[in-house]
């Protein structure tokens, strides 16, 4: 039987296209009809060479840039934190005080800040002051900045006003004094940022989420109220506000972190006579002091409260003053006391655990009596990350977590309450003494790194305390007065 | 009992997704780097272009890894990933309001095999005669309306299921198997004389 060609069904049939009944009688045409067969046929052969054709090789740049641009996701998340920080850092210095605190706990750590706006950086201690004005119920004019500007006692009294929020919490700097700014910071609950980058910024920031108790006075009993009020704020609200401060609040940040820089450098920009004797020359090392230097931003003065307080005893007592003035000159920063700490030590010690303070009437009674520094503050804590990335870790999904940073080497960071000069710092073996550091010492505190080998080794079979005597040295080296202390190792 | 190697691959696929959706990169190169080659060939038949596919194809993973957390695992993630290309390609192919090349002119970099200059080799009779219905298929397939062809690819070539095809295209499989037919029959008709070459 004849049935017309089915040729346009041809497809359909190899498309499994057709009912059962059209597939039926096409196929039953097909064994009839050996000109549709024939082009089935084509069909099937065309079918194959489609299905034989070579695939193109893929460019090696396809999955690259997939990749790259996966992995560059959690950059981008990154960048989000810097931003965020300054806003809320910013409400904060412009609202209340214990709101601004609370606030920079929460949503960024100075560092973070001091990365990206460290250009801002003097804009931002204007409002800081402002803010802290504000909140403190007590308006700052522009006479009351100018006052503060000034290296005098006045300019540390003006200052506790403006940034002392509430009533200064127990601490203990290297004078005696509490820095109070810390107590109330570091008594707050664990601020839940354990994403937020490290800080990459000398004296970067630890992240604040091992934000433990509240810090432990070292030796309390000596606080002097009048001087301690205007340390204390300003340490406590640069620290979190700023984002530049405290390097390392957790760990007792040291090697980055800003004693020296930011001693001089409060004292450079608001307290001038201050560190006048050092300053000049300090100026242009600070420059190429370390890595730090250049990138902190003046709002990180405050940090040094501390530091900057037995400074201040011995030179002036205005550096506290510079938290509140809006930073102008360059800080001044001793080479080899470029690497500070930006956190009091009271507070790296409670932080850290591992601070001790040892006054000469306590610590080395026999070095007490000649002892011109009067009080010694030593912390040993972990080296404060100095870039950002350094433990950081992200994954895909943009979130970024950071692992506990290595616990050696130690920083030992060692101050004084008022400047003894020459000297150096001799590491209390069981076998011996040994010279681990060898300067100036007036300011700004010294820094010291000690590796594994040299904590196990000084520390002795107990393993927990380290003994160290400080040594003020004349000119020929010979020993005017010495303090000795023990640390704790963390 | 030996399982398909494509269920082992599905299983794999769901795996990495699972992952990937966790944010483990490697885990999403590795489906990358099992689809590549099917979602970079897929975007060239739409393009006719090897950068421009190539742009396609890292566009789609992209987009494919920014929306995993949408995908259900309604079909595998081979043909997820090739219906984002297609799209991506489709749009790409909009915007330039460019016509297809001629695909024999394309640099398939798939080496003597379309070499014809190649005296050193003389190959044999069939295997020229395979060339030369390779090049007609290819120059015909280029006549072929772009979403005959993309079907025809992911059917013929890349060997996919008419539910896979359903899926990358996201139309009903009668529309999928329509399509084949006319894409089969418009093949035909553009292979026009050459056509004695599938006499085989």
């Amino acid at each position: 039987m004849n049935s017309p060609h089915q040729r346009e069904q041809l497809p359909d049939l190899l498309s499994d296209a057709l009912d059962a009944n059209e597939r039926a009688r096409v196929e039953s045409h097909l064994r009839e009809c050996t000109q549709c067969s024939r082009e089935l046929h084509q069909l099937e052969q065309m079918q194959a060479a489609v299905a034989a054709l070579p695939a193109a090789p893929v460019p090696v740049s396809v999955r690259a840039n997939v990749r790259a641009q996966l992995r560059e996701k959690p950059r981008r998340t990154f960048a989000m934190p810097f931003a965020f920080p300054l806003k809320t850092s910013q409400l904060a210095w412009g609202g209340a005080a214990v709101v601004g605190a609370v606030g920079l706990m929460l949503l960024g750590r100075p560092s973070l800040q001091n990365d990206v706006y460290s250009q801002s950086a003097p804009v931002s201690e204007t409002e800081l002051a402002a803010g802290a004005a504000q909140s403190d119920g007590a308006p700052q004019d522009n006479a009351t900045a100018a006052k503060a500007s000034q290296p005098s006692a006045s300019a540390g009294a003006i200052l506790p006003k403006k940034l002392v929020p509430a009533k200064p919490a127990p601490g203990v700097d290297v004078n005696g004094k509490a820095p109070k700014a810390m107590a109330p910071l570091s008594q707050l609950p664990a601020p839940p940022r354990s994403t937020k980058p490290q800080s990459d910024a000398p004296g970067g920031a630890m992240p604040s989420f091992k934000f433990p108790a509240a810090p432990a006075p070292l030796s309390s009993p000596k606080i002097d109220k009048s001087k301690s009020r205007p340390v204390a704020p300003s340490a406590s609200e640069s620290e979190p506000k700023s984002k530049v401060g405290p390097a390392k609040p957790d760990n007792g940040a040291t090697k980055n972190a800003t004693p020296a820089q930011t001693a001089p450098e409060k004292a450079g920009k608001v307290a001038p006579k201050s560190l006048n004797d050092n300053s000049a020359q300090e100026n242009s090392a600070s420059r190429s002091a370390g890595p730090a230097a250049p990138t902190i931003p003046p709002i990180a003065n405050a940090m040094a409260a501390p530091i900057t307080q037995s400074e201040g005893g011995a030179n002036g007592a205005a550096s506290s003053a510079g938290s509140g003035a809006v930073p102008q000159t360059p800080r001044a920063v001793k080479p080899n006391m470029a690497l500070g700490r930006i956190a009091p030590p009271s507070a790296q010690k409670t932080r850290a655990g591992a601070v001790a303070s040892a006054d000469a009437a306590t610590a080395a009674p026999a070095a007490s009596a000649s002892w011109p520094g009067g009080k010694v503050n030593a912390t040993l804590a972990p080296r404060a990350q100095t870039k950002r990335g350094d433990n950081e870790r992200s994954n895909a999904a943009g979130n970024l977590s950071f692992a506990p940073p290595p616990k050696f080497p130690l920083v030992l960071t060692i101050g004084v309450a008022q400047p003894i000069g020459k000297a150096r710092l001799i590491l209390l073996m069981p076998g011996g003494e040994q010279t681990i550091w060898r300067g100036e010492l007036n300011a700004l505190p010294a820094q010291v790194e000690l590796s594994q080998a040299t904590i196990e080794k000084a520390s002795g079979k107990s393993g927990q305390t380290l003994r160290a005597r400080l040594e003020q040295i004349s000119g020929d080296d010979n020993l005017i007065s010495s303090s000795t202390f023990e640390l704790l190792v963390p | 009992m030996i399982e398909h190697p494509l269920d082992l691959e599905a299983q794999r696929d769901e795996a990495d997704v699972a992952r990937a959706r966790g944010g483990d990169v490697d885990a999403f190169d590795a489906l990358m780097a099992r689809h590549e080659s099917k979602v970079f060939n897929l975007c060239l038949w739409i393009l006719a272009d090897r950068d421009e596919a190539a742009d396609a194809a890292q566009d789609a993973f992209i987009r494919a890894y920014r929306h995993l957390k949408k995908f259900r695992g309604d079909c595998g993630f081979g043909a997820w990933v090739s219906r984002i290309a297609v799209n991506v390609a489709r749009d790409a192919l909009k915007k330039k309001r460019k016509r297809p090349r001629d695909f024999s002119s394309m640099e398939w970099e798939d080496g003597p095999e379309f070499d014809p200059e190649d005296e050193t080799a003389r190959p044999a009779p069939e295997e020229v005669a395979r060339r030369e219905r390779q090049i007609a298929v290819r120059c015909a397939l280029a006549k072929v309306p772009e979403n005959y062809r993309t079907t025809l690819i992911l059917f013929d070539l890349q060997g996919r299921s008419y539910e896979d095809c359903a899926a990358v295209l996201e139309v009903p499989m009668g529309t999928v198997k329509s399509r084949l037919s006319r894409a089969r029959a418009a093949l035909r008709d553009a292979l026009g004389a050459d056509r004695e070459l599938f006499d085989i």
